[in-house]
C-alpha cells in the first residue's frame, strides 16, 4: 500500500506554508506604513511651522482650518492656496507649561552701578516685570498630531 | 529496494504550485519595488523643494530690497531681490524668480544689473545666469503679512498693496508666507521673516 501523509506533518507544511505567506505581506505593508508615517510627520511639521506662529487662546479646543489661522494675518488671493488650507483641518489645544518673567531694570543698556543704595532698591522694586508664557501648541487630526512650543508676551 | 519514480501527474502538480509561488512573489516584489518609487520620488522632490527654499531663504535673508510683483494669474508672484547672496560670485547681484508660464518652470535669474522681463539676448555687457530650480510649478506666491495683525510689524504700510518695495535702512523683520505647489508632491508652505 502506498504511504500517505500523516496529520502531523499535513499540518506542519500549513503552517510553515502560513508563516511564509504572512511575512511577505508584512514586508510589504510595512514599507508603506513608514512611507505613510513619514509623509504625516513632514505635514505636520509643515503645518505647525506657519500656524504655531499665530496660535491664540481663543481658538483652543476646537477644530480650526489653516485658513482660519492664516486669514487674519494675510490677504490671500490665490483660489488654490485658499482651497489647500481650507482642506487642513485640525483640532487646535493648548496647554501652559510655565510662566517666565524677566526684571525690566536688568534689561538696562546703562553701567550697573557699583554700589547699591536705597534709590536703586526702590527702582528694582517699582520696576515692571516683562511676562511670557511658554505654551504647547498641539493640532492633530484623524491620522496624525504634533506640537510646537511656542513663547507668547502676556500684556 | 529500487525507489519508486515520480508520476507525470506528481511532477505537473508540483510544478503548478512552484509556478503559483513564484507568480506570488513576483507580485509581491512588483508592490515592494511600485513603493520603493514612490518613496524616491516624493524624497527626491522634498529634496528638490528643500534646496530651493534654502536658497530662497539665504537669497530673502541676505537681501537689501525685495520687490513682489502680481503677474497675470494670482497663482504666481515674480520676486525680484537685490541680495548679498550670490551663486555666481557677483557683489550685491540681482535676483529675479519667476514661473514660465508655457513651460512651468521655476526659473532664478542673477545677474550685476536690474533684470528686467523679457530678459533680451545677452549683448555681451550685462550677463544673466538662470538657473531652473523647478518643474512642473503650478504656484509661487509670496504673501506680505499685513501689518495690522502684528504690532511688531515693520514699517512696510504698502505690505498688501500690488507691488511691494521694502526700503533699506533699519533692518525690520515682517512674516512672509511663501507658497509653492508643484503637480506632484506635497506643496511647500513655509513662514519666513525677514
Amino acid at each position: 500500500m502506498r504511504p500517505a501523509f500523516t496529520l502531523i506533518e499535513v499540518l506542519a507544511a500549513v503552517a510553515i506554508a502560513s508563516i511564509a505567506g504572512i511575512a511577505m505581506l508584512k514586508m510589504n505593508s510595512a514599507n508603506l506604513f513608514f512611507f505613510d508615517k513619514l509623509k504625516h510627520y513632514a505635514q505636520i511639521q509643515n503645518v505647525l511651522s506657519v500656524a504655531g506662529l499665530h496660535g491664540d487662546i481663543s481658538y483652543n479646543r476646537s477644530d480650526k482650518t489653516l485658513y482660519d489661522i492664516l486669514n487674519p494675518h494675510y490677504t490671500i488671493e490665490n483660489d488654490e492656496l485658499r482651497r489647500y488650507l481650507k482642506s487642513q483641518t485640525y483640532r487646535y489645544e493648548e496647554q501652559l507649561i510655565d510662566t517666565i518673567a524677566f526684571d525690566t531694570d536688568a534689561l538696562s543698556e546703562e553701567a550697573p552701578d557699583t554700589e547699591v543704595d536705597m534709590t536703586d532698591l526702590q527702582n528694582a522694586a517699582a520696576a515692571p516685570l516683562i511676562q511670557f508664557e511658554l505654551i504647547k501648541i498641539t493640532l492633530r487630526d484623524k491620522e496624525k498630531h504634533g506640537s510646537i512650543l511656542q513663547v507668547r508676551p502676556i500684556e | 529496494m529500487k525507489r519508486r519514480a515520480f508520476t507525470l501527474m506528481e511532477l505537473l502538480i508540483s510544478v503548478v504550485l512552484i509556478a503559483l509561488i513564484a507568480m506570488y512573489l513576483y507580485a509581491s516584489l512588483g508592490r515592494t519595488r511600485a513603493s520603493n518609487q514612490t518613496l524616491q520620488t516624493h524624497t527626491e522632490a522634498q529634496e528638490r523643494h528643500l534646496k530651493i527654499y534654502e536658497l530662497l531663504y539665504r537669497d530673502l535673508v541676505e537681501s537689501y530690497s525685495v520687490t513682489i510683483e502680481k503677474t497675470g494669474s494670482d497663482r504666481y508672484h515674480l520676486l525680484k531681490l537685490q541680495t548679498g547672496n550670490s551663486l555666481y560670485d557677483i557683489a550685491a547681484p540681482h535676483v529675479l524668480y519667476y514661473v514660465r508660464t508655457d513651460t512651468l518652470q521655476l526659473i532664478r535669474l542673477e545677474s550685476a544689473e536690474a533684470i528686467a522681463l523679457p530678459v533680451r539676448d545677452d549683448d555681451g555687457r550685462n550677463r544673466i545666469h538662470a538657473d531652473l530650480l523647478e518643474t512642473d510649478v503650478t504656484d509661487l506666491n509670496l504673501y506680505v503679512q499685513n501689518e495690522q495683525s502684528d504690532a511688531n510689524a515693520s514699517e512696510t504700510s504698502e505690505a498688501a498693496e500690488d507691488n511691494v518695495s521694502v526700503a533699506s535702512g533699519p533692518r525690520t523683520f515682517t512674516n512672509h508666507l511663501l507658497y509653492l505647489a508643484t503637480k506632484k508632491g506635497e506643496p511647500l508652505l513655509v513662514e519666513i521673516a525677514f
